[in-house]
């Protein structure tokens, strides 16, 4: 007896799909690359940057954009540009490390509200309906301000505003997965509240965590800006894009390209993170599956 | 001819009319300028008594009254009017339109005579007569004379009294005693040669007494004085109106202009577009980078007056390394002050070369450390920290520039500096702390004696019993020499050992290098060129009682 086996076709997976269509997205793919680029920089900047980003050079202090300065100088004489470049990774990881923890226990959050629902449910999300409350980025302030002003103080301050957001978005996708057959028959089956959460539950929520996290990440950049235009965000004389257009803003009118610059890392990149996300939320959304 | 020249000039006049030079030195002692010197000279040729004429303000006598509102904006708003219950420059500013006091400082930071037409000083500096203006009233009607000068001042020297500025005239002054009707006497706790300008400064007005008590704790929010204008009303966050004082009683220096409507605006780019945009016909004191935009801008002219601030990093005396007065030598020679003054106020101002500033009666020269990284290097050497070491720069964010600049100067030899910068109530906390508590170690920091006299520059500053809680010292500095110079300084009336007393401990200070000494700004304003009578003064308090329009 022979049997003909045919060569299974390869299965399309829902990220192998969701790349295809992210790639056909234009906009998606200039906020991935310009994304790309920032990464590079920053893991590139001493490679990179011109000059030492905090060397004092008061002879060319103040400068506008030139050969030897592209970006000009501040008041202390540093350059803008070397500045902007060591930025990158300030920003980045202050952004990112906020953002991972916002997620984190964002998401815990939400699993546990969603998957147990009833008081639990309720207890969870009527506390972070007092959280949300809050104008955030007042909350950030105040963490400072109790905490002091440090690097990690700032990334718990992003991660404290950025994680009610997660734990709704979490908690919704529960609601609809803990309804489905296969929860159903995992419990069928004896699986426990661990299992049930961890292997089927969430793996099937990462890509709105994903989607999420892509966007909330543009925010958090911003909000560690906004911290360090409030001068509460790293230490002076670190380069932090937030803060260098604090520092700016004194010598808009007699020397603009100083703010101008940091204003424009920082908008260029919450713009193409939010090209990103948006791509990434429709690339994964099942329903525009063909 | 500068003003030591100027005080050479008159002196020689004095004597020649048969005055004894050590009247006169103490007279200088007070503060008293050479024009009003010189007044007192032709007064007494005319009835021999030593009077001190009052001066003229930079205010033409004829200036036309023109009827239009004049708007002023402020760096602050000010928090309280009420003259003895207020720290505040803004309030200052506003309270010299409403208040006056029996002697004041004009615009070159020198004594003029308001109030009173006159003083005589005791032999052992501890009585202070003066001879009030008569037909004066406060806006509210009321008479001013000694009774009123008397009343005010038991209202804020009252140990119950919670007024802001009671420590500062209760500190030196045990009361105040009428004479006759338009004749009070101060009498000080001790001998205290800088009475005069203690009154001098604008803390110094005189409130209606009978409208003080009647509004008790409101009197803030209810000023009245006897001054050119009359307090009309305050929209707080927005708007305090003033209006000119039909009652004045001196012709000369009535107001101008019919009201004064005055802001605070904090943005610091803002306060400059005030005057570019029309909003204020007056604006300061302006950051640098406004008035060096602002001069380029036709129709507007900057105001610059140098200042009587010193700006400085402290070091902590009393905590190592700074216990070595090499390190503290070494770290003075590191630091290149004009590439600071360049970074922290775009060159407005010159570098500090003595631990006062120059307009600071009983200033000396003593020089500043000229930057020298090998020298700075070598003092570290001998002090046993040839590799540098590592500390702490703390500032608030008005200082944060200063703080950078200094941070990326120490580098250069190996003193690893981190700026932290702290809210500034947070920061007032740390600085408040006692000697043994205090996590000081530099500290960016400044002074500015609103007296204009080298005692209420140095004493606060630089002697123990200032030192935090209690006072400023915050470089926990103490010093035999310099501690008993600034005490002579202050109980010796004779001006010549007065002003040694005060060089000397200027030098030591510097010598010993207390602090690492930076710089001192200028003030600056923008007044709009069809406007005048308005500056920033020396001391930080803006200055517009003498408001005009020029057309």
């Amino acid at each position: 007896m022979s049997t003909t086996l045919r060569k299974a076709e390869r299965e399309r997976s829902l990220w192998g799909d969701a790349w295809r269509r992210l790639r056909r997205n234009l906009f998606a793919m200039i906020g991935l690359v310009g994304l790309v680029l920032i990464v590079l920089v920053a893991i590139f900047a001493p490679r990179i940057a011109p000059y030492d980003p905090n060397l004092q050079d008061y002879m060319v202090a103040m400068k506008g954009p030139s050969r030897d300065h592209w970006l000009g100088t501040d008041n202390f004489g540093r350059d803008i540009l070397s500045r902007i470049i060591y930025g990158a990774r300030i920003s980045l990881r202050l952004g990112l490390f906020g953002t991972i923890i916002g997620a984190s226990i964002g998401s815990l959050l939400g699993a546990v509200a969603g998957y147990f629902g009833g008081w639990i449910d309720t207890l969870i999300m009527r506390l972070l309906d007092i959280q949300m409350a809050f104008p955030g980025i007042l909350l950030a302030v105040i963490v400072i301000a109790v905490m002091g002003i440090s690097d990690v103080n700032v990334i718990i301050a992003i991660g404290v505003f950025s994680f009610p957001t997660f734990a709704r978005v979490i908690r919704g996708s529960f609601l609809v997965l803990r309804e489905q057959d296969y929860v159903s028959a995992a419990k069928s089956i004896g699986a426990g509240s661990r299992r049930i959460l961890f292997r089927h539950l969430l793996p099937n929520s990462l890509s709105p965590i994903l989607v999420l996290s892509t966007l909330r990440l543009g925010t958090a950049i911003l909000t560690a800006a906004s911290l360090g235009f409030l001068g509460l965000g790293v230490r002076p004389p670190n380069p932090e894009w937030g803060t260098m257009l604090s520092e700016g803003r004194n010598y808009m009118q007699l020397a603009p390209h100083i703010a101008i610059f940091p204003g424009l890392a920082i908008l260029l990149t919450v713009v193409a993170l939010n090209l990103l996300g948006d791509g990434l939320r429709d690339a994964l959304d099942p329903r525009t599956r063909k | 001819m500068n003003r030591t020249q100027h005080f050479e000039t008159v002196l020689r006049d004095w004597e020649a009319a048969g005055l004894s030079r050590r009247t006169f030195l103490r007279y200088v002692a007070m503060g008293t300028s050479a024009v009003a010197l010189n007044g007192m000279l032709v007064s007494h040729i005319s009835a021999q008594t030593p009077v001190a004429e009052p001066e003229v303000a930079e205010f033409p006598a004829s200036a036309p009254f023109v009827d239009k509102e004049f708007k002023i904006s402020l760096q602050t708003e000010p928090d309280n009017l009420d003259v003895h219950d207020t720290t505040s420059n803004a309030s200052a500013s506003v309270d010299k339109c409403i208040y006056e006091g029996l002697v004041t400082l004009n615009q070159e930071m020198r004594i003029t005579t308001l109030l009173a037409k006159s003083w005589e000083v005791s032999d052992d500096a501890k009585e202070f007569t003066f001879f009030l203006q008569e037909g004066v009233t406060f806006h509210d009607g009321e008479a001013f004379n000694a009774a009123a000068v008397v009343a005010a001042f038991d209202r804020v020297l009252n140990p119950e009294s919670t007024l802001r500025r009671a420590g500062y005239f209760g500190a030196v002054l045990d009361h105040v005693e009428e004479v006759d009707e338009y004749t009070v006497k101060f009498v000080a706790k001790f001998p205290f040669a800088a009475m005069v300008a203690t009154l001098a400064h604008p803390a110094g007005g005189i409130p209606s007494p009978k409208a003080a008590e009647a509004a008790g704790a409101d009197f803030g929010i209810q000023p009245v004085g006897t001054g050119p204008f009359k307090f009309i009303s305050w929209v707080r966050g927005d708007l305090i109106t003033l209006e000119k004082n039909e009652n004045y009683w001196n012709p000369d220096l009535a107001a101008a202009v019919p009201k004064l409507l005055i802001r605070g605006v904090s943005e610091p780019s803002a306060l400059g577009i005030a005057v570019q945009s029309g909003d204020a016909a007056f604006a300061g004191p302006l950051e640098a980078a406004s008035a060096q935009q602002l001069r380029q801008v036709d129709g507007v002219e900057v105001t610059s007056v140098p200042g009587l601030t010193v700006y400085w990093a402290t070091m902590n005396n009393t905590k190592e390394p700074f216990t070595d007065v090499r390190v503290r030598q070494a770290l003075n020679y590191a630091v290149d002050k004009n590439a600071v003054l360049m970074a922290g106020s775009l060159g407005e101002g010159y570098v500090a070369d003595s631990p006062i500033a120059r307009d600071t009666w009983g200033y000396t020269e003593v020089g500043a450390y000229e930057p020298d990284l090998d020298k700075a290097k070598s003092l570290l050497a001998e002090a046993g920290l040839a590799d540098g070491f590592s500390t702490q720069i703390f500032c608030s964010a008005v200082h944060r520039d200063r703080a950078v600049a200094v941070q990326g100067q120490l580098s250069q030899i190996g003193v690893n500096a981190e700026v932290m910068q702290m809210e500034s109530a947070a920061l007032t906390e740390e600085t408040s702390k006692p000697q043994e508590e205090s996590n000081l170690q530099m500290l960016i920091s400044q002074w500015s004696p609103s007296t204009g006299d080298a005692d209420w520059a140095l004493r606060p500053i630089y002697t123990k019993a200032q030192w935090p809680p209690a006072g400023n010292t915050t470089s926990f500095f103490t010093d035999e020499e310099v501690e008993s110079a600034i005490q002579q300084g202050l109980e010796i009336s004779d001006p010549v050992a007065r002003a040694e007393a005060y060089a000397t401990a200027q030098k030591r200070i510097m010598e010993l290098a207390v602090n690492l000494f930076l710089y001192v700004p200028d003030y600056l304003g923008a007044i709009v060129s069809n406007a005048g009578g308005c500056l920033t003064q020396a001391d930080g308090v803006t200055f517009f009682r003498t408001a005009y329009w020029r057309e």
